[in-house]
């Protein structure tokens, strides 16, 4: 009895507590736990789903092989509607087989591996930015899962709601919210879990025929800080540069500077290249892509910038129209 | 026996009643938890601002006493580790699909670039979604901005989830669907 009263006792003090804190206004501790196993989860377990991502009237099928083993983790996606695709993953390599295009492009992404260690150590919190919260437990494709909410801390970035199963940690559902409209969703209609995935269904059905088709190497190379002789002045709130590189873009005859801005969540791409010697160089303006990702470019001293990113339209705009070169300062 | 224990809080009660209830408390372990949370809880209401810390001490001494601590283990808060989680975790593997629509090209067209991009930037956030503006096809090849997209991949939060490249399409896809 002494213990059940403890526990009201401390349950009293608990919404006290939340109560205080909600007026600072922090994330739950415990909902930034479930974070981290979200993010550990898919180093942990193989599993075999269907998923369906949707956006405005699109919708759009895919099915995904994942195999964790020794070797860490290999993965198989194919686009089950319209255009063929398939996406092989081998770590932090990645290849992507269209085959209508006869095009395969392939990755090195060696930077995913590195990328969390590269942000800035002292500052770098989602807390900023967002604030995370714990919501109800709701059942997904037969699962039963926890919900985190993600509420941004101002209109520069979208809000995020998560539905995370319990017994895995693997992400079952995910919304991106504009001011509670879902501008984009992902749901995995089926998914089989614990189970052995034979290694040779991971391989792409085009593997063999890609000889004669055009292949694109996305290849990159980074640069110290401020080197590029382009910097972002007037970085939205939250957000912070990630790294700076040079990048070879199919057929650009010079690379294009690319400099990658984030705020834990949302990642913000800035491309600087000259307009001189471009047959079509990018018309200035605001372009929107199916879903969460805005694009932003205007003409800066015969350069043309370009913000992409999945942020809303105000925030390209604002990172695009504070991009300066050094040279002028 | 509870409101009776309240009666007692509030001096309601007298003489023997009193006696009585102070006898109870004192032989049962239970009367007397809820004699300590009837005061915490008339603490609480009694002095919102000063109460916490009150509460705190009294709760910690509590459970200095107690053999069990029931509290839930608070995790320690890493920031930086969690930045990374962030990072990683993310929403999903979205296969957005490009469809490339131009806002505001009649307005664009109609000024320099660099006056046009301003006109663009004043929409600022308060006012209504650019991409409620009346679409106009993109006048430029959106095959560099799909260059863009698939460099940008590799930071998207959405490519970290399950790790692969999102809004990865062709040109001649992206252009079917500008089209529209």
């Amino acid at each position: 009895m002494t213990r059940v009263a403890l526990a009201t006792l401390i349950m009293l003090l608990g919404s006290i507590s939340s109560a205080a804190a909600e007026s600072v206004l922090h994330s739950s501790p415990e909902a930034l736990e479930w974070m981290q196993r979200i993010t550990a989860a898919p180093r942990q377990h193989s599993y075999i789903g269907t998923f369906v991502y949707s956006s405005g009237d699109h919708i759009e099928t895919s099915r995904i092989l994942h195999r964790v083993d020794a070797e860490g983790e290999h993965e198989k996606r194919e686009v089950l509607d319209g255009m063929p695709q398939e996406i092989i993953r081998n770590n932090d390599e990645m290849r992507c087989y269209m085959p209508e295009n006869k095009t395969i492009v392939t990755e090195k992404r060696w930077l995913q591996k590195v990328f969390p260690a590269l942000l800035p150590q002292s500052t770098g919190n989602i807390d900023d930015s967002y604030i995370v919260r714990l919501g109800g437990q709701e059942r997904i494709s037969d699962h039963t899962c926890q919900v985190i909410e993600l509420e941004p801390r101002d209109n520069r970035r979208y809000g995020h709601k998560w539905w995370v199963d319990t017994r895995t940690g693997l992400l079952l559902k995910a919304a991106v919210l504009d001011q509670g409209r879902v501008v984009e969703q992902f749901v995995f209609t089926h998914l089989e879990t614990g189970i052995e995935i034979d290694k040779a269904l991971l391989k792409s059905r085009y593997a063999a025929k890609t000889a004669e088709w055009r292949a694109v190497n996305l290849v990159s190379s980074t640069m110290g800080n401020e080197k590029l002789g382009w910097r972002v002045r007037d970085l939205p709130q939250g957000f912070r540069k990630v790294i700076e590189m040079k990048r070879n873009l199919s057929g650009k005859p010079m690379p294009v500077n690319h400099i990658a801005l984030s705020d834990g969540l949302a990642a913000v791409s800035v491309f600087i290249e000259p307009v001189a010697g471009q047959a079509s160089p990018p018309t200035p303006g605001l372009y929107r892509s199916r879903g969460a990702i805005n694009i932003y470019s205007r003409i800066v001293a015969d350069n043309i910038i370009t913000a992409v990113g999945e942020v809303p339209s105000a925030t390209v705009m604002q990172i695009g129209d504070s991009v300066v070169s050094h040279r002028v300062k | 026996m509870k409101s009776q224990i309240s009666a007692l809080m509030d001096g309601e009660l007298k003489g023997d009643d009193a006696a009585r209830i102070i006898a109870d408390l004192r032989a049962t372990d239970a009367l007397r938890d809820d004699w300590a949370l009837y005061h915490l809880i008339s603490d609480v209401m009694e002095r919102p601002d000063t109460g916490f810390g009150h509460i705190a001490r009294r709760v910690n001494t509590r459970m200095d006493m107690e053999p069990v601590v029931l509290a839930p283990h608070a995790p320690a808060r890493h920031p930086a580790r969690l930045y990374a989680v962030a990072a990683s975790v993310a929403a999903i593997a979205v296969v957005g699909w490009m469809s490339l629509q131009m806002v505001e090209q009649s307005q664009e067209s109609q000024m320099a670039g660099a006056s046009a991009t301003t006109s663009l930037a004043q929409a600022g956030p308060g006012s209504p979604p650019a991409a409620e503006a009346v679409p106009v096809m993109a006048a430029s090849t959106p095959a560099q901005i799909n260059d863009y997209l698939l460099a940008h991949g590799q930071f998207s939060p959405n490519t970290a989830m399950h790790g692969m490249t999102p809004y990865l399409r062709t040109s001649t896809d992206s252009y079917a669907i500008s089209a529209r």
